[in-house]
């Protein structure tokens, strides 16, 4: 198996091998930051720009480190300390930046399908780290990896995602990960929050938490996000918390080796509660570990792909077209 | 290469060796047409050599000029989209010679002095007719009702608040009301907002995977639902625009068996395009009302085969590069669409077989032109000689670049369509002209400024 794209936008398009061959490789990156002297020089001479247009923590942090461990050179550029503001255009600031060189652009951005738009315009590789409501790829990669850990082979088993399904990222890398990968998704959570047609996704859905729980290998809490709240979709964080919420009761009704995860930050006391979030099945930290060695194997195949195009090797790949009429 | 403007300049002439489309009769047949005085003269069936001066037809097919019920113009306010004159040239190179500009420029078309602006540049173009359509509302505010009665005075056709729907059910009974004192024609916008308010597209499985916010069918239904009731209410004259759900075809054949003066129409891109295609976040597949699926676009074409909808308008909306090259959310509603229209009609229903061309042809002229109560759009003695000569078995692909709008938006860019537009008469003058000159294809735009054409 080789891993010959140019660039990480959504796992939507990725198949089966290419998504384990991405988990196999950071596997053996997982080594690296155990080491005194946390570095490789896998990337010395690529240059990475972390284009974040979103606020975000710990994804730019991760990615950041990620790329410092692999020696890259590394520039951060977030929307408050840029032009943006004064409206200049994605694409005219992206070819500002790529006028200095820069290999690979890490981006998030608040419009869906922003990442794939500049991968059409640009010869730089682009890698998706979240793109409005629609993927957050190394974090479903991650959540997988997280997963594989403590359960192997996730084919078969069962994996409840619960919370704002409609505007989250991080569902649907999961829901397309996770099903590529032969597990079973379930939905869970008020009805306002679960996107139109579900099963064309591959999962199906359980408004009743409980019953949606019920021999579960893995619940996935998502962040419920308080704006969202007064858009209409839900009368109150405290609604929302009194029927989703995730809590104690709810972890005797998982499979004996069952997790719980979120992918961060947690509004305690909303949507997981405080002794789940710090009990024994919560894997919440190991995530944030594991997402390091998922961003260090992306940015690393990404770098080897890129080699192979300039030797040669490999053509590039034109993105997935619509079907045009015929 | 013969000029053909010089000899049509004396005013009288035949065009031989046409195959006539006659959408009212619903038949083909070799013929010519003498035109004399910016009218069509005399249809002559069978073969004829002519006499006097001839223009050789070379066996393409003759149809009346097309009448497009829905244009946005951009003039005056948004020049650099497109202007009255740059709409004319895309008009006359589609085989248009009648248009509806919709109201919603800037200032926005809602008093007579506006409507006359417009008619003005329309004559100074001398490309195409542009009948205007006038505001509903003052503004298009949705909340005073403008002054329609001056409106039509200065040569309104219609009235609507396109762009921007009349939110008020009370303001929008009045103004149907209102249109009964002159018996004027409303058009609706139908869009009931509190559901697509925020929406991108579809509302459906690919807005689910893409993470676009959805624009359900319901909020064109509930809509089309409450203009046809405030039609039967007031009697009103009702025409639907840009109707893209299965749902509202069903409610516009109900309110027709009902007996009520409603009419309605479609577009190619809801035609020959779904929800799928806006897959790569394409924004030149963003617009509003928005693609759907497959099952509405079985049913649009049910509607135009049983006559449920009545024309097929292209709700041209151009919008710049800059504008529509960003991320898709950024991006404005709208593509282009009068170069196409024709081609994609013949493409999407003639070809398969589901219409005849006489047929189809009606639903661009003889139809449209009854909504709006015009001469045009018939191919008989004594209606203006607007015509379109066109090959409806060559095939071309569309590219954007090519395009005489001063915008390249169209949603069909690289499709292959069939069906090409080779010359255009307004008011008995070729205006626009695809020909072969030394084995290059060649295009000229030439505007009838004569003062008995009296277009628009």
């Amino acid at each position: 198996m080789s891993f010959d794209r140019m660039h990480l936008l959504d796992l939507e398009s990725l198949s089966r091998e290419e998504i384990i061959h991405i988990l196999d490789t950071a596997e053996s990156f997982r080594e690296i930051s155990e080491r005194e002297i946390k570095k490789v020089p896998t990337l010395r001479g690529f240059t990475v720009v972390n284009l974040f247009f979103e606020d975000s923590t710990r994804t730019r942090i991760s990615f950041e480190l990620a790329e410092k461990r692999l020696s890259a050179d590394v520039v951060n550029f977030s929307k408050s300390t840029s032009s943006v503001q004064k409206g200049e255009s994605l694409l005219d600031t992206v070819e500002n930046l790529l006028a200095m060189k820069m290999d690979i652009i890490v981006m998030r951005h608040g419009a869906s399908g922003a990442p794939h738009y500049l991968a059409e315009r640009v010869p730089a590789s682009v890698v998706n780290a979240g793109d409005g409501k629609h993927e957050h790829p190394t974090q479903g990669l991650l959540d997988m990896l997280t997963m594989r850990h403590h359960l192997g082979d996730l084919s078969g088993r069962k994996v409840v995602i619960v919370g704002d399904i409609l505007h989250s990222r991080v569902a649907r890398s999961n829901i397309h990960g996770l099903t590529k990968l032969g597990a079973e998704v379930v939905l869970s959570g008020p009805p306002t929050f679960i996107p139109p047609k579900p099963e064309s996704l591959g999962v199906s859905v359980d408004y009743d938490i409980g019953r949606a729980l019920k021999g579960a290998h893995v619940v996935n809490v998502l962040r419920v996000q308080k704006e969202r709240q007064e858009g209409g979709l839900m009368p109150s964080m405290r609604a929302y918390a009194r029927d989703w919420q995730v809590g104690l009761k709810h972890l005797e009704l998982l499979a004996p080796d069952g997790i719980v995860m979120h992918p961060g930050p947690m509004n305690r006391g909303v949507e997981i509660a405080q002794e789940v979030a710090d009990g024994p099945r919560s894997v919440i930290l190991e995530q944030v570990t594991n997402g390091l060695a998922v961003r260090m194997a992306v940015l690393y195949l990404l770098s080897e792909a890129r080699k192979k195009l300039e030797r040669g090797e490999i053509e590039e790949k034109p993105l997935e077209k619509s079907e045009v009429l015929a | 290469m013969k000029d053909w403007s010089e000899i049509c300049k004396q005013g009288e002439f035949w065009l031989t060796k046409v195959k006539i489309v006659d959408p009212e009769a619903g038949r083909i047949f070799e013929g010519a047409v003498k035109v004399d005085g910016g009218l069509i003269a005399e249809v002559r069936e069978g073969a004829f050599a002519g006499e006097g001066k001839i223009l050789d037809g070379e066996g393409l097919h003759l149809a009346p000029g097309l009448i497009d019920l829905h244009v946005h113009l951009r003039e005056p306010g948004y020049e650099e989209k497109e202007t009255v004159q740059t709409g004319a040239m895309s008009a006359a190179r589609g085989g248009v010679t009648t248009l509806c500009s919709m109201p919603n420029t800037n200032p926005i078309c809602d008093d007579g002095s506006k409507v006359a602006f417009i008619r003005a540049r329309a004559r100074q173009a001398g490309l195409c007719r542009v009948l205007p359509v006038g505001a509903i509302t003052r503004g298009s505010d949705g909340k005073q009702l403008a002054d329609l009665g001056e409106m039509h005075d200065e040569g309104a056709i219609a009235f609507s608040d396109d762009g921007w729907p009349v939110a008020d059910a009370g303001i929008m009974r009045r103004a149907m009301e209102l249109s009964r004192a002159w018996d004027l024609l409303i058009m609706s916008h139908s869009e009931e907002a509190s559901l697509s308010r925020g929406g991108q597209m579809h509302e459906g499985s690919v807005s689910s995977r893409l993470g676009l916010e959805g624009i359900p069918r319901e909020s064109e239904e509930i809509a089309v639902e409450r203009e046809v009731r405030l039609a039967k209410m007031t009697g009103a004259k009702l025409h639907i625009c840009h109707i893209s759900s299965g749902g509202s075809v069903d409610i516009i054949r109900r309110a027709k068996a009902e007996g009520l003066r409603v009419t309605g129409e479609t577009t190619p891109h809801y035609l020959l395009l779904d929800h799928s295609h806006v897959s790569t976040y394409d924004s030149h597949k963003k617009m509003n009302p928005p693609l759907r699926e497959k099952i509405d676009q079985e049913a649009l074409v049910q509607g135009l085969i049983d006559g449920t909808l009545d024309a097929v308008a292209t709700d041209h909306a151009p919008h710049t590069e800059i504008e529509k090259n960003v991320e898709f959310a950024y991006a404005p509603f709208g593509v282009t669409g009068l170069e196409t229209s024709l081609s994609a009609v013949i493409t999407r229903l003639v070809e398969p077989g589901l219409l005849d061309l006489p047929a189809a042809v009606a639903l661009m002229s003889s139809k449209p032109a009854a909504i709006i109560g015009v001469e045009q759009g018939r191919l008989v003695a004594g209606a203006p000689a607007d015509l379109v000569l066109f090959d409806p078995t060559e095939r071309w692909t569309v590219r954007g670049k090519e395009t005489a709008s001063r915008s390249d938006n169209t949603p069909f860019e690289g499709m292959e369509l069939t069906g090409r537009v080779r010359a255009t008469f307004l008011a008995g003058r070729p205006v626009f002209r695809r020909y072969e000159e030394d084995g290059e294809s060649r295009e000229s735009f030439t505007p009838n400024l004569a003062k008995e054409a009296a277009i628009a």
